[in-house]
């Protein structure tokens, strides 16, 4: 039973994903692919809340296993910065790697350090 | 809107099939190290590499199916919140050097996994045109 909720958290999950990484993208001119950076720094600091609000396995299969894990994305990261890198953007391409993993481990402790505070 | 059909779809058994590994015992260890979503994460990244490659080169896919396939199934596949969360939680346990090393090798053999598919999907593209050549060739030798 839980699958589905997964599944269902899954669907809306993919789909905001595509449809705010695609409005972001198209407000800027950056080199980096700023939507898929936003949206999983943006994820991970929403898992740091859902993950530590005690929320009941239910929900937190529909939030936290099936929205969030749908919304943020790992294979599309690593695509574009590889192709950031193949344009022979060598630097910008690492630092995309880099940046993008300390600042969402950074923000998904923001999040839990957030909700912690509010349920205290 | 077809094309969000699709991408939920994709994003539906996407997630479900991540979730279905990370909960079965296949990729457990003894040491807490999150291998499951080691092995999701660059996985998925050789599939959406390779995916990507065939769909430049030869696969005439329509555009919404393809979105389907990678934003929606792939995308959902693989997960970069979970990763975060799993860093934090062997920070939490002051396990400082397997945090950092878990963050590494994600990234590397992510990159690795990229590089991977590109040059297997290179590789199927040229068999497929040479395979072409040579069906070419001897409709010429047999006129």
């Amino acid at each position: 039973m839980h699958f589905l909720i997964v599944g269902i958290g899954g669907v809306f999950g993919s789909i905001t994903r595509y449809k705010l990484g695609k409005a972001i993208a198209e407000k800027s001119d950056s080199i980096y692919p700023i939507g898929t950076f936003l949206t999983n720094i943006m994820g991970a600091f929403l898992l740091g809340i859902v993950s530590n609000s005690g929320l009941n396995s239910n929900y937190y299969y529909l939030l936290g296993d099936g929205f969030l894990g749908a919304f943020t994305t790992f294979s599309t990261f690593m695509y574009e910065g590889f192709m950031l890198f193949q344009e022979n953007e060598k630097l910008n391409s690492i630092a995309y790697f880099i940046i993008t993993v300390i600042l969402g481990i950074i923000f998904y402790g923001l999040g839990a350090y957030v909700i912690k505070q509010f349920l205290l | 809107m077809r094309k969000y059909l699709y991408i939920g779809l994709g994003g539906f058994f996407g997630a479900i099939l991540r979730t279905a590994i990370k909960s079965s015992s296949m990729l457990k260890t003894d040491v807490e190290f999150p291998l499951d979503t080691l092995f999701i994460n660059v996985f998925g990244s050789f599939l959406i590499a390779l995916f990507l490659t065939l769909c430049i080169g030869v696969m005439e896919i329509d555009l919404d199916i393809r979105l389907g396939i990678t934003s929606g199934f792939i995308g959902a596949f693989t997960t970069f919140s979970t990763v975060c969360k799993e860093v934090i939680g062997l920070l939490e346990q002051e396990k400082t050097f397997l945090a950092i090393f878990y963050s590494f090798i994600s990234i590397s053999l992510g990159i690795i996994a990229v590089y991977t598919g590109i040059v297997i999907g290179k590789k199927i593209i040229l068999f497929k045109i040479r395979g072409a050549e040579i069906a070419i060739d001897k409709n010429m030798d047999e006129k």
